[in-house]
């Protein structure tokens, strides 16, 4: 059986991942049942093993190393979606020797960041610098790279990359999908009509998403990069 | 003809450049002559064509940059040797929009951490509490991925990793080369007349053989 690959953050991660975020609790409880997420619909539909390894708050360069964790094991067949988060999030080392992502939905929210972060040794103001310096279109083309090398790396798989921060493909971030979807997609706060205050996709909005998606992959060509082996 | 591609820093970086470093051209002077690093003396052996883009005081983030921009010109014949930088080495956007390396030494006088800095809103604090973030073998752990990815998809291409900061990054999956700490550095050949520790030309000739033992090992 063929595989559907996910990786990404909290936008690619399934409803069941519940995790300590109270917006999913809530949500799973005021729908009643566990809604699927894209993933889980694709791999329904199209008769794939679904495969999430997606993870809520991840930076980019923790979801490239996520990738490169199993490369290995991902055939020529298989189907790979990647939800690039924001560049503006990136990674320190914490007290406990592990990565931490810093996540910040604005560059005024760094400084509330440390305060909940007590793993880490980095004070107010480096958080907020670094921030800060990133909010620059250079790391779009940063993160250009990883997708050119995984694009490279995978010739013969249908690989769709796609981004919930929309403003990222405006930026030039070099997406497969249509960015004007993404923009009507229905999310927890429109559904719950503001009972539940969260932005992510409403299970309507995975569906729509996952139907665009295969909508993709159906049309799929597979491009002709150059290998040197070849 | 095939090409040796040739990706690093200042310890893989070519001298035969209009803007070189201080040391550099201190040695060259020194010397009389502008000197050949190894990837020149490894190319003689060779005799491919050469095609050197390390980047003197670079990180690793770049080299990785470095490569992926030119990976698609890379053929099946083709000879790549990485040099991978210190670990410890990170990048910020400066005042040109650019990236710009944050290159800690033991030595103030390669350090970027006592000169004016030029990024925006950048304080000395932030780099020093980035630097000590970053004294831990995760960022190894992180550059072997940047390997893997490459191993793989340069897999039938004949590649060496290796680097010059191996003694301080010993979890780094690269080619050791061995007696690395003993090849002649500026600063010995010239009796502290010019105290770099960059390797002087025999550390350069030196190292070409141990590379090249290690490409036909």
């Amino acid at each position: 059986m063929n595989k559907l690959w996910v990786f990404g953050d909290s936008f690619s991660e399934p409803f069941s991942k519940v995790k300590q975020l109270p917006w999913r609790i809530e949500y799973i409880q005021w729908k009643g049942y566990m809604p699927k997420c894209y993933g889980e619909i694709i791999s329904n539909k199209l008769r794939l093993q679904h495969i999430n390894s997606a993870s809520s708050g991840a930076d980019n360069y923790t979801i490239l190393d996520t990738i490169i964790n199993v490369l290995n094991t991902i055939n020529s067949d298989d189907i790979i979606i990647i939800g690039w988060s924001s560049t503006l999030r990136f990674r320190v080392v914490n007290k406990k020797n592990t990565f931490s992502t810093i996540l910040p939905a604005h560059i005024t929210d760094a400084i509330n960041l440390n305060k909940e972060l007590s793993l880490l040794e980095l004070s107010n103001s480096t958080l907020k610098e670094l921030i800060t310096n990133r909010d620059n279109l250079i790391y779009i083309n940063e993160l250009n790279n990883y997708i050119k090398l995984i694009n490279f790396t995978f010739p013969n798989n249908k690989i769709i990359h796609w981004t919930p921060f929309l403003k990222q493909e405006k930026n030039g971030l070099l997406t497969t999908h249509n960015n004007l979807i993404l923009k009507n997609l229905e999310r927890v706060v429109e559904e719950t009509i503001g009972k539940i205050d969260d932005y992510h996709y409403s299970e309507n909005g995975q569906i729509v998403l996952a139907e665009e998606f295969i909508n993709i992959i159906d049309n799929y060509r597979i491009k002709n990069f150059k290998k040197p082996m070849l | 003809m095939s090409n040796l591609w040739v990706f690093g820093d200042s310890f893989s970086a070519t001298n035969k450049r209009n803007n070189i470093e201080h040391w550099r051209r201190d040695y060259i002077k020194w010397k009389g002559y502008t000197t050949l690093v190894w990837p020149e003396f490894l190319n003689k052996i060779l005799n491919y064509k050469l095609i050197n883009l390390a980047i003197s005081a670079t990180d690793n983030y770049t080299i990785f940059d470095s490569i992926i921009d030119n990976i698609d010109k890379i053929e099946k014949n083709d000879i790549i040797i990485i040099g991978w930088s210190s670990t410890l080495r990170f990048r910020l956007v400066d005042k040109t929009n650019s990236f710009n390396t944050i290159r800690p030494s033991s030595d103030l006088k390669f350090s970027t951490l006592n000169i004016p800095f030029q990024y925006n809103n950048i304080s000395l604090n932030t780099i020093n509490e980035v630097l000590i973030n970053r004294d831990t073998e995760l960022y190894e752990l992180e550059l072997n991925r940047f390997i893997k990815i490459i191993n793989l998809y340069l897999k039938d291409i004949k590649i060496v990793h290796w680097s010059p900061f191996q003694l301080q990054h010993p979890h780094l999956k690269i080619k050791k080369i061995e007696g690395i700490d003993t090849l002649e550095t500026i600063s010995i050949e010239t009796n502290e007349e010019i105290n770099d520790y960059h390797y002087s030309e025999n550390g350069h000739l030196e190292l070409s053989k141990k590379i090249y033992t290690m490409l036909y090992e």
